[in-house]
């Protein structure tokens, strides 16, 4: 599963909606994973357990409890990926994605089936 | 008037402590356990600049100088909330007259302050947040006061940060 988590005050969380966002949902690899949002109107709801879906709210307590979620907070746009209710991967901002986390979602989902 | 670094420490703090149950042992446990320190530390003085101090109180001071610098508002309460502690700690030290009787009663109030610690983290099903990381356990006090604010309708800052209130968008 991977997880989005930006805010609409964001530009950066803009662009990603705009620009990746878009190659992401028609690439293969999207196709293979379970795609989450969470998106509220402004950065101070991130952190908030209302603004996640009760399925996810772990996730949310995992990662302020995390060492990055202490020193860094919610910088995003934020991406968590998920396999076994474990966060393996998580990085953040528009290069974190293109850089780092594209090219693990791809070596991750290689040799799943379609 | 709450710097980022408070921010996060209290975001992270409140992530585990979020059940009710485990807030209340909290209030309760988290002053009792702070008591049990500054009397302790009243056993041992030192002298500077020409009067006698008690480790207690200069531990309290750092303290407060501490909490004052990761939130001004949060840290003046909490220096008002010490004084007393440091001052009945000092009284009873001194009450009771020995040392051997005063580690007696540090032990009791210690160990009772994290029994009822970990019982709130039983109700919580998250283990304390001072295991993974040590500095929390300089937030526990501030959380109770930051929590009480919040409650009493003040530091909106502080709420969003511990993820509270509601989830009206603005």
């Amino acid at each position: 599963m991977l997880v989005f988590v930006g805010d609409q005050t964001s530009e950066d969380c803009k662009v990603w909606r705009t620009q990746w966002e878009p190659l992401f949902v028609a690439s293969p690899v999207y196709k293979k994973l379970d795609y989450r949002v969470i998106y509220p109107a402004r950065s101070a709801l991130l952190s908030k357990q209302q603004t996640w879906p009760a399925d996810l709210r772990w996730l949310l307590d995992t990662f302020l409890m995390s060492q990055v979620g202490v020193q860094e907070g919610f910088e995003v746009p934020r991406f968590f990926l998920v396999q076994n209710k474990q966060v393996t991967f998580s990085t953040s901002g528009n290069n974190g994605w293109r850089e780092v986390m594209w090219p693990t979602l791809q070596d991750v989902t290689s040799g799943q089936p379609g | 008037m709450a710097n980022d670094l408070f921010r996060r420490q209290l975001a992270s703090y409140a992530s585990v402590h979020r059940d009710w149950r485990n807030k209340a042992t909290h209030f309760v446990g988290i002053p009792v356990i702070v008591f049990s320190l500054l009397l302790l530390l009243s056993l041992w003085r030192f002298e500077l600049g020409d009067r006698e101090w008690t480790v207690s109180l200069a531990v309290a001071i750092v303290a407060v100088l501490g909490w004052i610098a990761l939130d001004l508002g949060i840290g003046i309460l909490m220096g008002a909330l010490m004084a007393p502690a440091w001052y009945a700690a000092d009284a009873l030290a001194g009450a009771l007259g020995s040392p051997s009787a005063t580690w007696t009663a540090f032990t009791v109030l210690f160990v009772g302050g994290w029994v009822l610690q970990f019982l709130g983290h039983h109700y919580e099903g998250k283990r304390p947040a001072l295991l993974d990381n040590i500095f929390q356990g300089f937030i526990g006090p501030m959380f109770l006061v930051a929590e009480t604010m919040v409650v009493m309708g003040y530091r909106r800052d502080l709420a969003d940060a511990m993820g509270e209130g509601d989830v009206t968008v603005r």
